[in-house]
C-alpha cells in the first residue's frame, strides 16, 4: 500500500507539488497522467526518498516514511523497484552486470554465486525479450531497449512496489504491449503495487486500475479506470490540451 | 554589496559542505570496508595508467631546471653541487607538484566528468534506489586509491626529474648521482612522500565532490570539470606552501 496525504513539495521557491493525495493498494496499478513538468517524476522521487516533502505524509504499508531515518530508508528502497525515465543504466557495466547489479552488490558476489546470478540475469532478460544483449554495453542499446533492461534490473530482486517512469516511451507498439503485459503479470503474480507514469493513453488503459490526472503539481482528478471510462470519450484529450474540465465529477480537486 | 555578501555566504556554505563530504567519503572506507579489488582497479586506471605522462613531463621538468641552475651555480663556483640541488628540488617540490598537476588534469577532470554525467543521467539516483550509498560506491574507492597511489607515482617522477637533469648536466656523471643521493635525507624524503598523500586525497575528494554535485544537464558537467580543476590547482599550491612551512618548522631549513 502506497499513500500520499496532502503532500507539498517545492524546488527552492518554485512549488512543484501542491496538496497531492492518492493511494495505491496491493495488486493495483496507479497510472499518473500529466503534461511535461507537472510533477510526475517528482512523486516517484519522493517515494524513494531521493528528495523530501515540505509537508504532508507519505505512507508505505501504513508507515510514515517522511519520519524515517537514513538506515530505515535504505532498507525500504530494497523493497522498491524504480525504472527511471531514461533507464539510468550504469554505462560502465555490461547489460548483464546491470541486471545482476542488486544481487552482486548485496551479497551474491564471488564464484560461489556466479552461476546462480547468471541464470537469474538470463531469466530476467528473457522476460523483457532481450536475452541476446547480455554482453553488450548500454550505449549499444536503443532508448527503448535501455528502459526494458532497467525494468529487468528492478524486477530481479522481486520488489513489493514498482515505480515506472515512462517505461514505454520510444517503444514500438508490439514491445509496448508486451511490456504492459509484463507489468500486469508482475502485479498479479507477485502482489505488487505499481505506479506507472506515461504519456501513452493506450498503455495507460492497458495497465491502469486507478488514474491520477496531474496538472501543474495539483491533482485534477483521481478515480478508478471504470469511473474514467464513463466520462465523455474526449476527457483525456481535453485534459492534455490543458482545458478546464468542468463538471468532471469523481474526486476532482477544487 | 548585497551580492558580495551572498557570494561570500555561498562560498562558506560550500566549504562546509565540501569538508563534510570529503571526510565522510574517506571515513566510509573504514566503516564500510573497501574490497581490495575496488582499490586496486581504481589505483590502476587512475594511477598506474597516468605513469607515462608523469614520466614524460617529469623528465622535461628536471631537464629545464638543470639548464638554468647549472649556470647559476657555476657563477658561485658551486657547480659541483648540481646533483644535490636538483635532487632536493625534485624530492621536495618538483616531483610532488608535477604528479599533482598531471593527476589533476588527467584524473581529476575525468572523475568530475564521469560522476557528473552519471549524476545528470540519474545513475547516481539509481545507485541510491538500489539500496546503496553513492558516496561509498563512487567516491570512497577513488579517494583511497588516488591517495595511496600518488606517493608511488611521485617516486617515479623524482627519478624522471633526475634523469632529465642528468641528460643536460655538464658535470661528471658519477659526481651528479653521488650528489643526488645526498638529497635522501629524512627531512627531504619525509616531506616529499607526505605531500603526495595530501595532494592525491585533495584531487580525488574535490573531483568527486564537484562531479556528484553536478546540476543543469550537459553544461553542468563542463562546469563541474572546470571548477574541479581550478579548485584542485588552488588547493595544491596553497597546501604545498603550508606543508612547506610545517616541514621547515619541524626539521629546520
Ligand atoms: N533538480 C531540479 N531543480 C529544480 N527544479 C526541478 C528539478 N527537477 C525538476 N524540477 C521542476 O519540477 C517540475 C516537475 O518536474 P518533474 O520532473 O516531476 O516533471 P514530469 O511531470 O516528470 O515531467 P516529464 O513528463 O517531462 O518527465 C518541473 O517544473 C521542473 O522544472
Ligand atoms: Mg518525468
Amino acid at each position: 500500500m502506497l499513500e500520499f496525504r496532502n503532500v507539498d513539495f517545492s524546488y527552492g521557491r518554485q512549488p512543484v507539488l501542491k496538496d497531492v493525495t492518492f493511494s495505491v493498494a496491493k495488486r493495483e496499478t496507479l497510472v499518473i497522467l500529466g503534461g511535461s513538468g507537472s510533477g510526475k517524476s517528482t512523486i516517484l522521487r519522493l517515494l524513494l526518498g531521493l528528495i523530501e516533502a515540505d509537508s504532508g505524509n507519505i505512507l508505505v504499508d501504513g508507515q510514515d516514511i517522511t519520519q524515517y531515518r537514513h538506515a530505515e530508508m535504505v532498507e525500504l528502497r530494497k523493497k522498491m523497484g524504480m525504472v527511471f525515465q531514461e533507464g539510468a543504466l550504469f554505462d560502465s557495466l555490461t547489460v548483464g552486470e546491470n541486471v545482476g547489479y542488486f544481487l552482486l552488490e548485496h551479497g551474491f558476489r564471488g564464484r560461489k554465486h556466479g552461476v546462480e546470478v547468471e541464470e537469474k540475469v538470463r531469466e530476467m532478460l528473457k522476460l523483457v525479450g532481450l536475452e541476446h544483449t547480455l554482453d553488450m554495453m548500454p550505449d549499444e542499446l536503443s532508448g527503448g531497449m535501455r528502459r526494458r533492461v532497467a525494468t529487468a534490473r528492478s524486477l530481479i530482486y522481486e520488489p513489493e512496489f514498482m515505480l515506472y517512469d515512462e517505461p514505454t516511451t520510444g517503444l514500438d507498439p508490439a514491445t509496448c504491449e508486451s511490456l504492459c503485459d509484463l507489468v500486469n503479470d508482475v502485479k498479479r503474480y507477485r502482489a505488487v503495487s505499481s505506479i506507472f507514469v506515461t504519456h501513452n493513453l493506450d498503455d495507460a488503459w492497458r495497465v491502469a486500475d486507478h488514474f491520477l490526472l496531474l496538472r501543474q503539481g495539483r491533482v485534477l482528478w483521481s478515480g478508478t479506470a471504470g469511473e474514467l471510462r464513463e466520462r465523455p470519450e474526449d476527457t483525456l484529450r481535453r485534459f492534455f490540451q490543458g482545458e478546464v474540465l468542468e463538471g468532471l465529477g469523481g474526486r476532482q480537486a477544487p | 554589496m548585497n551580492g558580495f555578501l551572498k557570494k561570500a555566504r555561498q562560498v562558506v556554505l560550500g566549504l562546509g559542505d565540501f569538508a563534510t563530504f570529503s571526510f565522510r567519503s574517506t571515513a566510509l572506507g573504514i566503516t564500510h570496508p573497501l574490497r581490495l579489488s575496488e582499490v586496486v582497479e581504481n589505483a590502476y586506471t587512475l594511477g598506474i595508467q597516468s605513469l607515462p605522462v608523469i614520466l614524460f613531463t617529469g623528465f622535461f621538468a628536471g631537464l629545464s631546471n638543470v639548464l638554468f641552475l647549472q649556470g647559476e651555480l657555476e657563477q658561485y663556483g658551486a657547480k659541483i653541487t648540481l646533483g644535490r640541488v636538483i635532487g632536493v628540488t625534485a624530492v621536495r617540490e618538483l616531483g610532488p607538484l608535477v604528479v599533482a598537476l598531471m593527476l589533476t588534469g588527467r584524473v581529476g577532470a575525468a572523475i568530475a566528468a564521469e560522476l557528473g554525467s552519471m549524476k545528470i543521467g540519474n545513475q547516481v539516483d539509481a545507485i541510491t534506489a538500489l539500496g546503496q550509498d553513492p558516496e561509498r560506491k563512487l567516491a570512497t574507492p577513488r579517494v583511497w586509491a588516488l591517495t595511496l597511489i600518488s606517493p608511488v607515482l611521485t617516486v617515479f617522477c623524482v627519478l624522471a626529474n633526475l634523469v632529465g637533469g642528468w641528460v643536460v648536466a655538464t658535470v661528471d656523471s658519477g659526481m651528479y648521482w653521488y650528489q643526488a643521493q645526498m638529497a635522501l635525507y629524512w627531512r627531504h624524503v619525509s616531506s616529499g612522500l607526505f605531500k603526495p598523500f595530501v595532494f592525491g586525497w585533495l584531487i580525488a575528494t574535490v573531483a568527486c565532490y564537484f562531479g556528484l554535485r553536478t546540476e543543469n544537464g550537459v553544461r553542468g558537467v563542463g562546469n563541474a570539470v572546470s571548477r574541479a580543476v581550478v579548485t584542485c590547482c588552488i588547493l595544491i599550491f596553497v597546501s604545498n606552501a603550508l606543508m612547506g612551512l610545517i616541514f621547515i618548522a619541524l626539521y629546520g631549513l
